[in-house]
């Protein structure tokens, strides 16, 4: 909103310093006085102007006429032969350095610094005038509008600055303990068994008129799927900090599935009553994030190492967010199906003697499509990229090679990773599978567990995420070991 | 009723505009009329001059005033410049002599009653002069002396002579003889209306008769007359007061306990309400009889008096409502018949003893809940819409507690008022005027019903349900609807009804924070509706921030809201979005991880509905450092997916404005990202981006490519001060090189508004900030160019040359133009600035604005 027009006010002060720096340039004046006068109309006009680089324009030129004015004295001092006639052109000098310092990052007119410069050098008289000529010469921008004013604010009363400001009332959570351990990241606890959770909170304060802390579990979890304690603590004797601890139980009701996020406890603090003053922050590990998988009532392939495996995977993938829940999903379901196919592997020997790709990519399918989850969703050869995948279900691509040569560790799969990730890349996922089979004449095999794995492949758009595991076959007869 | 009457008036008044109108236009050739304000519908209809206007003319050196009644302007500005004109050119009869010739009758006229009242005075006082004379001579000297005074009062109406009559009561009242008592009684008897404050406070000093003088006071009183003098013998005296006198005096004292509202804002009338209070303790019956009267009257004044007598009753006896409930509440249902409103009543009048009679309502609601309840309920089943409204207002008032941040006291009369309205909302088949009466469920509850609200939680919600029904058939209508008028009535009741479903869930969900047992209820609420009504569900899900203010609250609504927010129902994920946008800021901290995780799921949903919300939601709901960079990739993400039509603009907009505050680096915004999302935003309509935090967003694309000409742009291609306004701050804060690109456009758009002095002006600003000063100078000459020069444009043309000649100054001085010197520019400024002086003197007295008002014209 606009608060009244000030042009002719301002401007009338703009020419009356137009006027005063251009009789200034006439060597035999001395209009000191008449320059000053025409500085403080400029800073009135200043004070009043809305647009506020022209205000400090204004504000700088009125500051220069003030030096000038110096400037002048000094000119009509020496012609005058008056004594000690240097010290105006010390005090102008030391007034420009002011000067500068206050202009030379404000945004004013540009010209006011550059033609202003020579004053820092001045060192005859004939440069005074010169001086007053360049300052003439700079356009200023022209303000038009007025200020808006408003009513100064009323100071706040003695007693409330001199108040001490209490202190900040903070809840801090120390320590979480399930049976006797630190809580860990993810913490395991056997479903339907109770154990321990002990708590320890330091409160900065206790907020006059509160009577209980309440720390309770807040969670998206339905209420019937756990018990976990809330904790309740009255008001302890003494003055604060206080550091305190109670003990409780926490039980999850049901056992999770592989797919399933761990449960998360966020404890929240709250004074009662509610009117009572509420803590502005509360900080410190108050997380629970609590697995509910039992793999020896639930197990996931019926090998236990390989189960754990999966669960790391898991957890490590699901740490990256630009992989979508639903293909994480699909991911496990192969990584599932394929990890127990492994296992079997090693287990029974179920690919003795050197396989070609064909005859892997027929036993995988047979196998992945035994397992009633993938069954008919698993499409053979879909098109991706220019070429041909071997397998995919619900858009998660599968490559399967064969390693007839040699043996194959993680690290050599790295080879086959351009390729798998170019058929995820152009299905618009950021993970797929990559599975091999490793035929290679062998003395020993390794545990299955440790030929699954993540592989990364980067783009610029970010990673691309290749679960690869490596099924061994042709594996050795106990039997030829012992010869 | 009373809308029919205004409009008549304003037709009414509409034609004598334009017969005064042709008068204006008769009276001289260069007179005009000029309209000030915008035009209103009934206006529009008639193509009548309805609204202020007033009287023009080039050679007129003072503007006057503008008027309703466009005859008092133009008599104002006839007397301002049109007695000594030697311009004007008359052009036929009947003009303005006219109007002029019937003010000198009206003048005249008012002169000769002042004449007569003048004769019957001096008559009156001539006949009291002569009974003083003859009572003096039977007085003792001592005596002679107060009816010497009682002359001069007489005579003069001077305070100093009542308070000498006062002070000598009080110093020697044995000179009051009987003689002078009685006469004193007959005076005010009469009654002698200048006598009445000084005769009853002397009677009273004296301790006359006090049955006389209480019935002298309540007389006085009727007359309203010395009505603080009398009221203190009233009241001194109550036991010696003639109930009879009491009606006749009502009108006086319910006026006194409750003078009407002043139209003048910031005025306070002071009440006594102690005399009708002192009476109704007293004499019961006469005050109820008197009521009663005024209440069975057709008169509004009468009504109105009885009701607000009620009103101030009531402070003293609760019940006093209640007997008189029957009668008011039929005047109210039937007013046409039972109140008499005539042509000089507005809607305001109407509305206003509308307001007492429901606040009498009220009160007897209060005291009398079930019975009151019950004489409503009869006169609903006939009733309209407007009926309706008018009854129930005094249900809805209720639920207002009296003064500022006050608690509502819960009584029984609210929990029967609640049911009564939430029924007629859930019975009702069209809500034409009823939104005025369940706006109050639109917004929060007022404090202090969060008892009533819990124990109705259930039917609170049940009638949300119920709605939900007719909400559905509302949005057939509205598909079938085939003209735009109807569909916009259809999709206004809609609105309506949504908002209504909206504010009885909030109601109850914001009663549930600190009930456990309440947000049980609402949860199951929840669970126990359809999935197929995903709208009811949504509007509910998204009111569950609102228990979840405490830890509780928050741990029994998690889980619904986590639900809803990965469940299959886009609308219920979107509802679940927004609950997280209204959640309490202190509740923030407590949310767990895993639920932001879910949230940014959101922002790539495939659902419109659903990824908008999510970025609605953004702007206030902040999360955890650490899902920065993600955010940052879904919402860029989100830019690109919409740049590409205009279908989504405004959200695009908003995903622009999200961007560039929360996420996009300075280095960014200077490059190719920059570049981009300016020639999205030059995309637009200029609206959509206005709309979309203009003046942040342009302040952060300052340095970005392209940003002057979007800038110029919209101010191009927008007009009003409100807009024009935000758009020439952005352009203040732009760097002068950007100003100085886009000169040239700056120059075509100041030509073409070279009439609106806050365009022209700042562009000056901003032109000869960047040292565009060739285009500055040829805008300012334009604008000289533009403007008549006549008498009445003078001083705006010669300051128009002010700002051409500083233009020109300043591009002399930078030495870009050279046809004057830098003295020439100077001379002509202090001659231009004398002229408008010498101007400003010269019609100084003209250009009073209060002259007309203060009667200074000639022809006053």
């Amino acid at each position: 909103m606009r608060h009244g027009v000030i042009f002719s006010e301002a401007f009338s002060a703009r020419i009356r310093a137009i006027e005063a720096l251009r009789t200034a340039t006439e060597a035999r004046v001395n209009n000191a006085q008449a320059m000053r006068n025409a500085a403080d109309d400029l800073d009135a006009a200043s004070i009043s102007c809305d647009y506020g680089v022209a205000a400090a324009s204004y504000g700088a030129l009125a500051g220069l006429l003030r030096i000038t004015s110096m400037l002048v004295e000094w000119r009509g001092a020496i012609l005058d032969a008056a004594q000690d006639a240097d010290r105006f052109l010390r005090s102008a000098k030391a007034q420009y350095r002011l000067w500068l310092e206050e202009y030379r990052a404000a945004e004013i007119q540009r010209g006011l610094l550059e033609n202003s410069a020579a004053i820092d050098s001045v060192a005859d008289l004939e440069q005074v005038g010169n001086i007053c000529h360049a300052l003439a010469a700079i356009p200023l921008p022209i303000p038009f509008f007025a200020a808006a004013v408003y009513p100064s604010r009323i100071p706040k009363g003695d007693q409330q600055q001199d108040k001490e400001p209490p202190v900040e009332l903070k809840v801090a959570f120390l320590q979480f303990e399930i049976d006797g351990e630190p809580a860990k990241q993810v913490h395991f606890l056997t479903p339907q068994m109770t154990h321990d959770l002990e708590i320890e909170v330091r409160v900065s304060r206790w907020p006059e008129g509160a009577t209980t802390l309440h720390l309770r579990p807040v969670t998206v979890e339905l209420p019937d799927t756990y018990d976990f304690s809330s904790f309740q603590f009255a008001r302890p004797p003494g003055e604060g900090p206080f550091v305190i601890r109670q003990r409780g139980r926490a039980v999850l009701k049901f056992p999770h599935s592989i797919h399933a996020r761990p449960f998360e406890f966020k404890y929240a603090a709250e004074f009662s009553p509610r009117a009572s003053e509420q803590p502005v922050a509360v900080v410190g590990h108050r997380t629970l994030r609590i697995e509910g998988i039992d793999l020896q009532r639930s197990p996931i392939t019926g090998y236990q190492a390989m189960d754990r495996k999966l669960l790391q995977l898991r957890d490590s993938l699901r740490e990256n967010r630009a992989i979508a829940e639903t293909d994480l999903k699909s991911s496990l379901v192969l990584m599932t199906a394929l990890g127990s196919l492994a296992c079997r592997a090693l287990h029974g020997d179920l690919y003795p003697g050197i396989r070609d790709e064909p005859q892997f990519q027929r036993d995988v399918r047979e196998a992945l499509r035994i397992a009633p989850e993938i069954a008919s969703e698993l499409e053979e050869h879909p098109h991706a990229s220019g070429g041909i995948t071997d397998l995919s279900f619900r858009g998660i691509r599968i490559e399967l090679k064969v390693e007839q040569q040699r043996r194959i560790s993680l690290d050599d799969c790295n080879r086959f990773l351009g390729q798998t990730a170019s058929y995820v890349i152009a299905t618009g996922k950021r993970i797929g599978i990559l599975c091999v089979l490793d035929c290679s004449k062998k003395d020993v095999a390794f545990p299955a567990e440790e030929n699954l794995g993540v592989l990364k492949h980067q783009t610029k758009e970010g990673d691309v995420f290749i679960v690869a595991l490596i099924i061994q076959g042709n594996l050795p007869t106990p039997s030829s070991l012992s010869k | 009723m009373s809308e029919d009457r205004d409009i008549r008036r304003a037709i009414e008044s509409g034609k004598k505009n334009r017969r005064t109108t042709e008068l204006i236009h008769n009276w001289c050739r260069h007179a005009n009329v000029k309209k000030c304000g915008g035009t209103g519908l009934i206006e529009a209809q008639t193509g009548l001059p309805i609204g202020h206007h007033a009287m023009a003319c080039d050679h007129a050196p003072a503007s006057g005033m503008a008027t309703w009644d466009l005859a008092d302007a133009a008599l104002d500005f006839h007397d301002r410049n049109c007695i000594d004109c030697k311009h004007r050119f008359p052009v036929r009869l009947p003009n303005l002599s006219e109007l002029l010739g019937e003010r000198e009758r009206a003048q005249a006229e008012q002169k000769q009653i002042r004449d007569l009242e003048e004769s019957q005075r001096v008559a009156a006082l001539a006949s009291r002069q002569e009974t003083r004379r003859a009572l003096t001579e039977m007085l003792p000297a001592t005596s002679q002396t107060i009816i010497e005074q009682l002359g001069e009062l007489d005579d003069g109406r001077h305070e100093d002579q009542r308070t000498k009559l006062i002070e000598t009561a009080k110093l020697a009242p044995e000179i009051f003889t009987p003689e002078i008592i009685e006469h004193y009684f007959q005076m005010l008897e009469a009654p002698e209306s200048w006598f009445s404050a000084v005769g009853l406070e002397t009677l009273f000093l004296l301790n006359a008769d006090p049955v006389r003088l209480a019935r002298c006071a309540l007389t006085a009183i009727r007359d309203f007359n010395a009505t603080n003098m009398a009221s203190k013998i009233v009241l001194e005296h109550i036991a010696h007061v003639d109930p009879s006198l009491i009606a006749g005096a009502f009108r006086s004292l319910s006026l006194l306990a409750a003078p009407p509202d002043s139209h003048f804002t910031g005025t306070v009338r002071t009440t006594t309400p102690e005399p009708l209070l002192a009476l109704y303790h007293h004499y019961p019956d006469a005050v109820k009889a008197a009521i009663e009267v005024y209440l069975d009257s057709k008169n509004y004044s009468a009504i109105e008096n009885a009701a607000r007598a009620i009103l101030v009753i009531e402070q003293q006896d609760k019940s006093i409502a209640a007997p008189f409930a029957r009668t008011i509440i039929a005047k109210l249902a039937r007013p046409e018949l039972l109140i008499d409103l005539n042509e000089l009543h507005s809607h305001h009048d109407e509305h206003h003893l509308f307001h007492d009679l429901q606040e009498v309502i009220k009160s007897s609601l209060k005291a009398a809940p079930q019975e009151t309840d019950e004489l409503v309920s009869s006169f609903l089943t006939t009733a309209d819409s407007k009926t309706t409204l008018r009854l129930l207002s005094a249900y809805e008032s209720l639920f207002h507690s009296d003064g500022w941040r006050e608690d509502i006291e819960e009584i029984e009369a609210h929990s029967i008022a609640l049911r009564r309205l939430v029924n007629t909302a859930t019975s009702m088949v069209k809500f034409d005027d009823l939104w005025e009466l369940l706006g109050m469920f639109r917004s929060g509850a007022q404090k202090g019903l969060e008892g009533l609200i819990r124990k109705e939680a259930s039917y609170l919600l049940g009638a949300a349900i119920l709605l939900e029904r007719q909400r559905l058939e509302l949005a057939n209508e509205q598909r079938q609807a085939k003209e735009f008028l109807a569909y916009m009535g259809i999709n206004n009741q809609f609105n309506f009804l949504v908002k209504m479903q909206e504010g009885l869930v909030g109601w109850v969900a914001g009663a549930a924070a600190d009930s456990p047992e309440t947000v049980k209820i609402y949860l199951e609420t929840l669970s126990g509706i359809p999935e197929d009504s995903p709208h009811l569900r949504g509007i509910m899900i998204t009111a569950l921030s609102r228990p979840m203010g405490t830890v509780e609250g928050l741990n029994l609504a998690l889980p619904a809201l986590y639900s809803a927010l990965v469940g299959s129902s886009q609308q219920e994920r979107a509802a679940a979005i927004r609950a997280l946008k209204e959640i309490d800021s202190a509740r923030r901290n407590d949310l767990p991880r895993l639920l932001f995780e879910i949230f940014l799921t959101t922002l790539c949903d495939p659902y419109r509905i659903v990824h908008q919300s999510a970025v609605h939601t953004l702007e206030r709901f902040s999360l955890p450092e650490e899902f920065r960079p993600v955010l940052k990739l879904l919402v860029r993400n989100l830019v690109f997916a919409y740049s590409h039509g205009e279908d989504g603009d405004e959200f695009l907009a908003e995903c622009i404005s999200l961007y560039v505050s929360q996420y996009a680096d300075k280095e960014e915004l200077v490059g190719d990202m920059g570049a981009l999302l300016v020639s999205q935003l030059a995309r637009m309509k200029p609206e959509i981006f206005m709309r979309s935090h203009f003046e942040w967003n342009a302040k952060k694309l300052k340095f970005s490519p392209g940003i002057g000409a979007l800038v110029v742009k919209l101010l191009r291609e927008t007009s009003s001060d409100y807009e024009t306004e935000p758009i020439f701050r952005v352009l203040r804060g732009l760097p002068p090189a950007t100003v100085h690109a886009e000169r040239k456009s700056l120059e075509g758009v100041a030509m073409d508004r070279l009439d609106n002095v806050d365009s022209i002006g700042s562009l000056i600003e901003l032109l000869t900030r960047s040292g565009a000063l060739t285009e500055a100078e040829r805008i300012a000459k334009a604008v000289v160019n533009s403007i008549p020069d006549t008498t009445r444009d003078h001083q705006r043309r010669q300051f128009a040359s002010l700002l051409h000649t500083a233009t020109k100054l300043e591009a002399t001085v930078a030495g870009v133009q050279q046809d004057e010197t830098v003295e020439q520019l100077i001379q002509q400024w202090r001659q231009t600035i004398d002229d408008i002086e010498q101007d400003r003197k010269e019609y100084e007295t003209r250009r009073d604005l209060l002259r007309g008002l203060l009667g200074k014209n000639q022809g006053n």
